[in-house]
């Protein structure tokens, strides 16, 4: 038996949103309450086995970041310094005035600068190792986005980048409210980023049999939980929460809007894409976190769920979820809107999982025609659910079989 | 200012982005934020626009354009 330990709240402070459904919190929640998909053709694309995505759209990084600077950083530590920037304004911090040494960074990533690498590698072989750039490697590092943000907002308390593939998003803030509870720091800037929509990216997911293959139909493609789905869209952003220790917000008068109570992490130690056939492992990841905010599946109002519009992994996941929570939870996946950001994904939904409960509503799941008759849920689609939303969790599964689940609640 | 210095600074504003109101001809590098890597990026486009072949090291972050154009000069291109 693990040691009993006190429970613990970290209050979400600020939210920073980059994704294909806007840039901003407010953009996001009406576009991704509307339920329509922000899938579309995409140029860059063109000739790759699957050729659509969500991108951010409109993400101008020279005119938000500094063109000198940009150039310098690759596109997912871009979507990741402006998501984080408006997730510390949002906390009604301004980084000139914290003080740095208590300040933490924990960002999730997959596949870091993958342009940079690309272009490494097109620059060796067309024109010899004098044309390969010394900025490749500290573009192309997945533990740059949390380095660089740092440098952003002089963070100078732990950082560090999680890599657990499509949960590193939820992995890192769950890390992020440890370092809160051990005291290591007092203000923890935490989620995720992911810039990969390069052909040779896209293409090796499809090659795993992982994408959406309705390229004449980009904008029905994700379809969680319905019974036609086959695939996921990929996707690009970043998700930024600002979590600090509630006592300390209510000490500083800061706002509150939502708090994380509980986090599971578990391993499906099964193979390294399929998610275990019975749900074992993202149902144990669950049950720990419900566990460690002192909760009961019967007790959720509302789950986020990961739901990626894959044939297999919505059913395993579906069914689980029934397990746990019952048949009251109002479920979603907002991933038919935004797609799936990878390594992103869980720290976005963790942030649309806290505007569901400050805002008390359940945004619908986009292309939810007809439910898999394999599930027995209640699966919100057409327009988003008025509910009273006071606990709700975010689930994710990664390649390698990594799970994690968040438990938030009202503050 | 002469024909090279002028395309030199086209690349400084152009690829680098650097911003118009910071870069005179004795504006060092260094002085532009231009680190150690980003003077060896400097020098791989300098080369690929000038045909030349830089040093690691010929160019450094004390340099400005005046003192870029006179090292490619000196390797040949014309002023």
């Amino acid at each position: 038996m693990p040691p009993d330990r006190e429970p613990f709240g970290a209050a979400i402070t600020g939210l920073g949103l980059v994704t294909p459904a806007g840039i901003g919190v407010e953009e996001n929640w009406r576009r991704i309450s509307s339920g329509r998909s922000c899938a579309s053709r995409d140029a860059a694309l063109q000739g790759s086995p699957v050729d659509f995505s969500c991108r951010v759209p409109d993400f101008d990084a020279e005119a938000l970041i500094g063109g000198f600077a940009c150039r310098q950083l690759a596109r997912f530590v871009q979507l990741a310094i402006v998501a984080a920037r408006q997730a510390v304004a949002d906390a009604g911090w301004d980084p000139r005035e914290w003080d740095g040494s208590r300040v933490g960074v924990v960002l999730g990533n997959s596949l870091g600068g993958v342009q940079s690498f690309e272009a490494g590698q097109q620059a060796l072989a067309t024109g010899g190792h004098r044309r390969v750039s010394p900025l490749m490697v500290p573009m192309f590092l997945a533990n740059m986005v949390a380095g660089q943000v740092a440098i952003d907002l002089g963070a100078r308390g732990p950082s560090q980048v999680t890599a657990t593939a499509c949960a590193s998003g939820a992995t890192a803030v769950g890390i992020a409210r440890e370092l809160l509870r051990r005291g290591d720091c007092d203000i923890v800037v935490a989620g995720g980023a992911e810039a990969a929509l390069t052909p040779l990216a896209v293409t090796g997911l499809a090659r795993m049999g992982a994408l959406s293959g309705r390229i004449e139909h980009p904008e029905l493609a994700s379809r969680p939980f319905d019974v036609d789905r086959d695939g996921f869209v990929p996707a690009e952003g970043a998700g930024v929460l600002v979590l600090e220790r509630t006592a300390d917000v209510t000490a500083r008068g800061g706002r509150v809007r939502a708090v994380v109570r509980g986090y599971g992490a578990a391993t499906d130690a099964h193979h390294p894409i399929a998610p275990a056939p019975g749900g074992e492992g993202i149902e144990q990841a669950l049950r720990a976190a419900l566990a460690d905010a002192g909760l009961t599946g019967a007790d959720v109002d509302h789950a986020n769920a990961h739901g990626t519009s894959t044939p297999m992994g919505d059913v395993i996941e579906g069914r689980m979820l029934r397990r746990v929570l019952g048949d009251r939870a109002l479920v979603t996946s907002t991933k038919g809107v935004t797609g799936h950001p990878l390594a992103a994904a869980g720290a976005i939904e963790a942030a649309y999982t806290a505007l569901a409960i400050e805002r008390r509503s359940v945004p619908p799941t986009a292309n939810l025609t007809r439910l898999d008759p394999e599930l027995d849920l209640d699966v919100v689609h057409g327009a988003p659910r008025p509910a009273p939303v006071e606990v709700a969790v975010s689930t994710s599964m990664g390649f390698g079989g990594h799970n994690a689940a968040l438990v938030l609640t009202t503050a | 200012m002469t024909h090279l210095q002028e395309r030199i600074t086209k690349i400084l504003l152009d690829d680098f982005k650097v911003p118009a109101e910071v870069l005179g001809p004795d504006t060092a590098f260094g002085e532009l934020g231009f680190d150690s890597l980003v003077i060896v990026e400097l020098s791989l486009v300098l080369d690929t626009e000038f045909g030349v072949e830089l040093a690691d090291g010929e160019l450094t972050d004390s340099m400005t354009v005046d003192d870029a154009a006179e090292l490619l000069v000196r390797k040949g291109v014309l002023p």
